[in-house]
């Protein structure tokens, strides 16, 4: 599983999630970002990210996000 | 003086009944360089404005039907045009016509007959603060969104942090100590949290830029979803919170996330004002076609002067809680989006209802709201996509965190591997490709 911000510099993160589902189909990523807007959500979702979650996180519903995806099966190992 | 420059041609909406005045207006402004449309009644300016906002418009006053201080009044009073400065167009003898336009939030005004050289003057002045206050809106936007970006990112570290502090607690007394400290600072950090989500939000609002995606939703599903993301908050303060049953079901067209912020916004008001022992109740009927949503509570009340204001923003009604006092001017700013209303009853003392009405059962949502489609989003890769599909146990399989902050990378990687997780992390985009292609 991938966690990775959107803003970083030279490759951001819906770059880097379309990179990823072109490589590793079905290995999921959370995107997540402080600029957490319902624009930058969907976004990230068409980017093919599996959840998008907004800084400052919620720890416990990205631990609940991650179990799942490797519980349900979703995951790929890296 | 700085020049400002005007990146297109500005665009001059005219508009009155009299179609003389119209040419002559049209010619005017044209040979000055402008871009002129016409309208030829107040009901025709807002199907204009509301095709292709204009920079300035040019308001005749006395016209059938809907006359100039009415259109005046709309576009003033809706969040996409309330910008688009309006000079009003009178008769020189007449001081009420005038004192009323600017009353109604018309910026200048002009009288008949016109003199040319002043129209255009009057004009490029208007234009001129009106290009000096989008520059200065479009600034403030972005380092408002650069501001709350940083807050944010510096408190996810925050909380990552005082999460990590929490599981270092042992069952000693000093132990216990750092429990309670380390949850205080994450109770402090959602508030945190909160409050720059509604500053965003503010700016988005004053931007114009609150978008609606709404869909056909049931109320009982609304308020059911409310009721449990405040449940935590309302048991902590020892406060009963519930919802009633829908009769029959109840569905209508609104936008599921937003309304669900304005019922949870007014349930963290309610609870700020309901004692321990008190309850909060929701409800949701079917009103003259009206969606119409309530928030009951048994808490101090509002006075009866206070009723309206409370839906201003930066207005507290009560200075001793804490807040910025955005939440109900939110909550109203959505509601209206929805072509809503929203209002506030109270019994001092007794009890408060918030009371929220959406049109349209059963109707799309009416014209004249921002309103964004939805995007069709695409699924979940299915699992017979996976190349290597695994199951594994809870709390284990690898991660890769990819952040260009490398203390959020540090502590994420530390709290996932405590988690079961096997973790890895890289500030660097390049890097996490590298490693995707290299690893099996």
């Amino acid at each position: 599983m991938i966690v990775t911000d959107l803003n970083m510099p030279h490759i951001d993160g819906f770059a880097l999630t379309k990179h990823i589902g072109s490589v590793r189909p079905g290995l999921p990523v959370i995107v997540t970002s402080a600029f957490g807007t319902a624009e930058t959500r969907s976004d990230a979702l068409v980017a093919g990210a599996h959840r998008f979650m907004s800084k400052p996180y919620d720890l416990e519903v990205l631990f609940s996000e991650l179990r799942e995806a490797v519980t349900t099966g979703r995951a790929a190992t890296v | 003086m700085k020049a400002i420059i005007l990146p297109q041609p500005p665009l001059i909406l005219v508009v009155d009944d009299d179609r003389m005045n119209r040419d002559l207006l049209q010619v005017m402004l044209s040979a000055e360089g402008f871009v002129v449309v016409t309208a030829a009644s107040g009901e025709e300016a807002l199907a204009a404005i509301a095709i292709r906002p204009p920079d300035l418009i040019l308001l005749d006053v006395l016209m059938p039907g809907m006359n100039g201080h009415e259109v005046t009044r709309r576009v003033k009073g809706n969040l996409a045009t309330k910008n688009i400065p309006v000079i009003m167009v009178t008769a020189l003898d007449d001081r009420d016509a005038r004192l009323f336009g600017l009353g109604a939030g018309a910026e200048d005004f002009l009288t008949k007959p016109l003199d040319r050289v002043e129209l255009c003057m009057r004009v490029r002045n208007m234009l001129r603060l009106k290009a000096s206050s989008d520059q200065a809106l479009v600034r403030r936007d972005d380092s408002m969104g650069m501001v709350s970006h940083e807050l944010r990112n510096v408190l996810s570290g925050l909380m990552l942090g005082a999460v990590l502090l929490e599981s270092e607690g042992t069952d000693t007394i000093e132990g216990q100590r750092i429990v309670d400290a380390a949850r205080l600072m994450q109770r402090q950090g959602k508030r945190m949290g909160r409050l720059i989500e509604d500053l965003v939000d503010v700016v988005r609002i004053d931007a114009g830029k609150l978008a609606l995606k709404p869909s056909r939703c049931d109320a009982q599903v609304l308020l059911n979803d409310a009721v449990e993301t405040c449940a935590a908050s309302a048991a902590e303060k020892g406060v009963s919170l519930g919802a009633e049953s829908v009769a029959g079901g109840l569905e209508a067209d609104f936008d599921r996330e937003r309304l669900l912020q304005v019922l949870t916004n007014l349930i963290g008001n309610a609870l700020k004002f309901t004692p321990s022992g008190g309850s909060i109740t929701l409800q949701a009927t079917a009103t003259a076609g009206d969606l119409c949503l309530a928030v009951n509570d048994t808490g101090v009340g509002i006075p009866a002067d206070l009723l309206g204001a409370v839906f201003e923003r930066f207005r507290q009604v009560d200075t001793d809680e804490r807040g910025l006092g955005l939440g109900l001017y939110i909550c109203r700013c959505i509601v209206d989006s929805h072509g809503g209303r929203i209002w506030a009853e109270s019994v001092q003392g007794v009890k408060t209802t918030f009371h929220v009405a959406i049109p349209g059962l059963g109707a799309a949502l009416a014209s004249g709201v921002l309103v964004v489609p939805a995007l069709d989003l695409p699924g979940v890769h299915p699992v017979s996509e996976a190349p290597a599909a695994v199951a594994l146990g809870a709390g284990s399989g690898r991660i890769l965190v990819v952040d260009d902050d490398q203390a959020i990378c540090e502590t994420l990687a530390k709290f996932l591997t405590r988690q079961g997780f096997t973790t890895e992390w890289t500030t660097s985009p390049a890097e996490a490709i590298e490693m995707l292609t290299t690893s099996t």
